[in-house]
């Protein structure tokens, strides 16, 4: 049984279809096919904060007509109380790059654990704005940056200086006045270990610092837009409408550092694709939906698919994927209108036909889909999404090479028909640049690269380390093997972690030539509730976060969970 | 200046990896370093002083033979030596390197309560206890035993520091060296193959 099961399920009262085999899930052009869903944590972070009645002000704002200076963003719950910390900056034009290699951007911020007074903020004025060249502590949670939208951000500031709202198809094209390029937690630069926070309640789940950064630095974008054309133009300034406002969200710039994360981190991604599968197993296992589930699914198919024909790039692969959904979304919403209450297991028959009918799109946003009209069994699920990785997962040495063996075969039995002699088999070498530490991808080929390979290749690495048990005697011990090949250490390790978890193992190759790193970060952005995946080429993609969500004054009057898919035009709804 | 254990233990990975030992090993050694500073311990200097007796070379030894403490503790948590079963047995280990570093493995062994006996390791660790054998402990290398008391070896009063402090810049600077043996030189060709790259941002 996978180990979420032993942290969350204990009184597991909700019937449960079985799960997805791994070996259909864990492959990249899946995960790479993933949408945001009720257990994203930006939408378990939003679903919390209301719950709980969280507060929000603005302490300071001392921003000047140029545009630079500090603001304060304080949130406060039952128990502990936060404060983003955000910095404006002048930035030439040149120097603007979404690069891990820049070194200046238009704000920096960080959300400190507690309030902040004024030493704390001219401490963090001096390392802040550095980012990575400067120094956090352990008061501090997490680090991040974000660069202006120029174009949108210009055209909002110079409308609402004149009175008028923003172009409504400006907003919805770009969709964000920020960008960030880096949201970093979890002890990176001297912030505070994950370890120091992970028991509070409200940080239950994955990431929830960084979410609820990134939705704090949303607030702070708006604000600097509005105080710029204030000072502009005082006499005639307007605020921007909160339907057009909510239209705004975060914009981020996603690289490759994200790929090694889930890597190297299988009980974690272990942890968030078994809770997603749990979803659907209980969806699959509901006997009969009533009419009130079957409207409120036929609503949302139409606003998922506007959501689809709302989404437009420029890269050619996920043009030809998107438009491949939105006959996808044609088919959904007929097989939802018809639905009906006399249909027994509805929602496993609506699955089965359509993992037959449409794309790896289109399932995946039928599976994301599904879980909305089901809160009630799905949002528990959210509680599990998280696990601690060991440093070091300690080696059972005394199992036997022939067990071992036979244990990399059930594994990773996906490898045998790949030829890693071969120069397409391993084509790529994860490494990391001495500029800023920046990750990449190279050619193995082409450049010198493999003395600095990271070990960010499991198939290739556990097909290494049977090649070489295989020339052992079968009684002897694993540990016995590992002091004649300290070497396979790393993989022998991994083999026997990911044993215990079903959904820890991305399977497939991911050294390949034809591997596109764009599907290890769309699944993980996707968890984290992204939407609108912009691929810029097939190492790094463009994300918004939080669009049509609600803003920290209005999470009172709104409820989160209906404004992740777009409204439709009055009278569209279904019947 | 304070680091975090997270920063402490990706450093001692990389600083492991690129002193020349395998990424399991370096795993090993970022794992012990971790431990000890959480019980108030000087892993760091530990595997600067251990590191750098092989400054130059082009990989630190990797077999208990050789004295690795890192190998030595491997061998041990894998259960390739058998441990004492009585107060009266003790576990020769040979001579050791930093043997600091191989205080954690024994911790950890099971079912518990075993002790490192080593050159200037006293009976129940105690940061109170001052830096004398701590010193003497990290640089030097010796004869070690392990043996089996009736309590643990570290004072588990100790198991809330979750910040590695000022004092340990100089390590901290020397692992940075070896850390970045494991990045790879800057070149054009391998500036076109980061995220973003010949693209502008000023949209």
């Amino acid at each position: 049984m996978a180990e979420h099961m032993d942290q969350t399920e204990q009184a597991a009262t909700v019937a449960e279809a079985p799960l997805r085999d791994p070996q259909t899930v864990m492959r990249l052009s899946r995960l790479g096919a993933f949408h945001q869903s009720r257990l994203s944590f930006m939408r378990v972070l939003l679903r919390r904060l209301k719950n709980e009645g969280w507060h929000f002000d603005r302490p300071v704002f001392d921003i000047d007509e140029r545009g630079v200076g500090v603001a304060t963003y304080r949130v406060s719950g039952p128990q502990n109380t936060y404060t983003l910390v955000a910095f404006a900056h002048e930035l030439d034009d040149s120097l603007r790059s979404d690069r891990v290699i820049a070194e200046a951007w238009d704000t920096t911020f960080t959300l400190c654990d507690g309030e902040v007074d004024a030493a704390q903020i001219e401490r963090l004025s001096a390392n802040v704005p550095k980012q990575e060249a400067g120094r956090v502590s352990d008061t501090e949670m997490v680090l991040s940056r974000a660069n202006k939208s120029v174009r949108l951000f210009k055209h909002v500031v110079d409308q609402l200086a004149a009175g008028a709202q923003p172009d409504a198809t400006m907003i919805d094209e770009v969709g964000y006045l920020v960008r960030t390029t880096a949201v970093y937690g979890s002890g990176k630069f001297g912030a505070a270990d994950r370890v120091n926070w992970a028991t509070r309640p409200e940080f239950t789940g994955s990431f929830q610092p960084e979410m609820l950064a990134v939705w704090l630095i949303r607030t702070f974008s708006v604000d600097l837009a509005e105080h710029m054309a204030r000072v502009a133009a005082p006499a005639t300034a307007v605020r921007l409408d909160p339907e057009i406002r909510r239209k705004l969200g975060v914009g981020n710039s996603t690289g490759l550092g994200m790929a090694p994360f889930l890597i190297n981190h299988p009980r974690l991604i272990n942890s968030w694709i078994a809770a997603r599968e749990t979803a659907l197993a209980r969806l699959r296992a509901i006997e009969t939906a009533d009419d009130s589930k079957i409207r409120q699914f036929r609503l949302l198919a139409r606003r998922a698919a506007k959501n689809a024909n709302e989404w437009h790039v420029a890269d050619e692969r996920q043009k030809a994927k998107i438009e491949r959904l939105r006959d996808d979304f044609n088919w959904i919403v007929a097989r939802a209108d018809a639905l009906d209450t006399a249909d027994v297991t509805p929602w496993d028959s609506f699955y089965r036909e359509a993992e037959a009918t449409l794309s790896l799109e289109g399932q995946e946003a039928l599976v994301s889909l599904m879980m909305e009209p089901y809160g009630e069994i799905v949002d528990q699920l959210a509680a599990c999404m998280h696990a601690d990785e060991e440093l070091a997962h300690r080696i059972d040495g005394r199992a036997t090479v022939a067990d071992t063996i036979t244990n990399i075969d059930a594994q990773y039995g996906w490898t045998h028909g790949i030829d890693f002699e071969s120069d397409d088999a391993q084509a790529r070498v994860w490494y990391v640049s001495e500029e800023k530490l920046e990750p990449r991808l190279g050619e193995r080929f082409e450049e010198t690269l493999e003395p600095y390979e990271q070990p960010l290749s499991p198939g290739r690495d556990a097909a290494r380390m049977r090649r070489d048990l295989a020339a052992c005697d079968g009684e002897s011990s694993l540990g016995a093997f590992l002091l004649q090949h300290p070497e396979h250490r790393h993989m022998a390790r991994r083999l026997q972690q990911v044993s215990r978890l079903a959904y820890g193992e991305i399977r497939d190759n991911t050294i390949a030539a034809e591997m596109l790193p764009i599907d290890l970060l769309r699944c993980k952005l996707s968890f984290f509730g992204a939407t609108r995946f912009d691929p810029r080429s097939d190492r790094w993609l463009r994300i918004t976060m939080y669009k049509g969500a609600p803003f920290p004054d209005e999470l009172g009057e709104l409820d989160p969970d209906d404004l992740f898919y777009p409204q439709l035009a009055d009278g569209a709804a279904p019947q | 200046m304070s680091w975090s254990l997270g920063e402490t233990a990706a450093l001692a990975l990389k600083a492991a990896r690129g002193a020349g030992m395998s990424w399991g090993l370096a795993e090993e050694t970022a794992a012990s370093v971790v431990w000890l500073h959480s019980h108030g311990l000087p892993g760091i200097s530990a595997l600067c002083s251990y590191l750098g007796q092989y400054l130059g070379q082009t990989a630190a030894p990797q077999s208990p033979e050789g004295g690795c403490p890192i190998m030595t503790g491997c061998a041990l948590i894998d259960g390739m030596t058998d441990v004492p079963e009585t107060s009266s047995q003790t576990l020769d280990l040979g001579h050791v390197h930093a043997p600091l570093l191989l205080l954690p493995f024994v911790a950890r062994l099971e079912p518990g309560h075993y002790w490192l006996q080593a050159p200037g390791l006293p009976g129940t660790v105690s940061i109170t206890k001052g830096d004398g054998w701590q010193s003497h402990c990290l640089r030097g290398s010796g004869s070690c035993k392990v043996s089996l008391g009736n309590r643990p070896q570290v004072d588990p009063a100790l198991q809330t520091i979750t910040r590695v402090d000022g004092r340990f810049t100089c390590c901290v600077d020397r692992l940075n060296a070896y850390a970045y043996r494991t990045y790879a030189p800057a070149t054009g060709q391998s500036r076109m193959s980061g995220a973003g790259a010949g693209l502008t941002d000023n949209d």
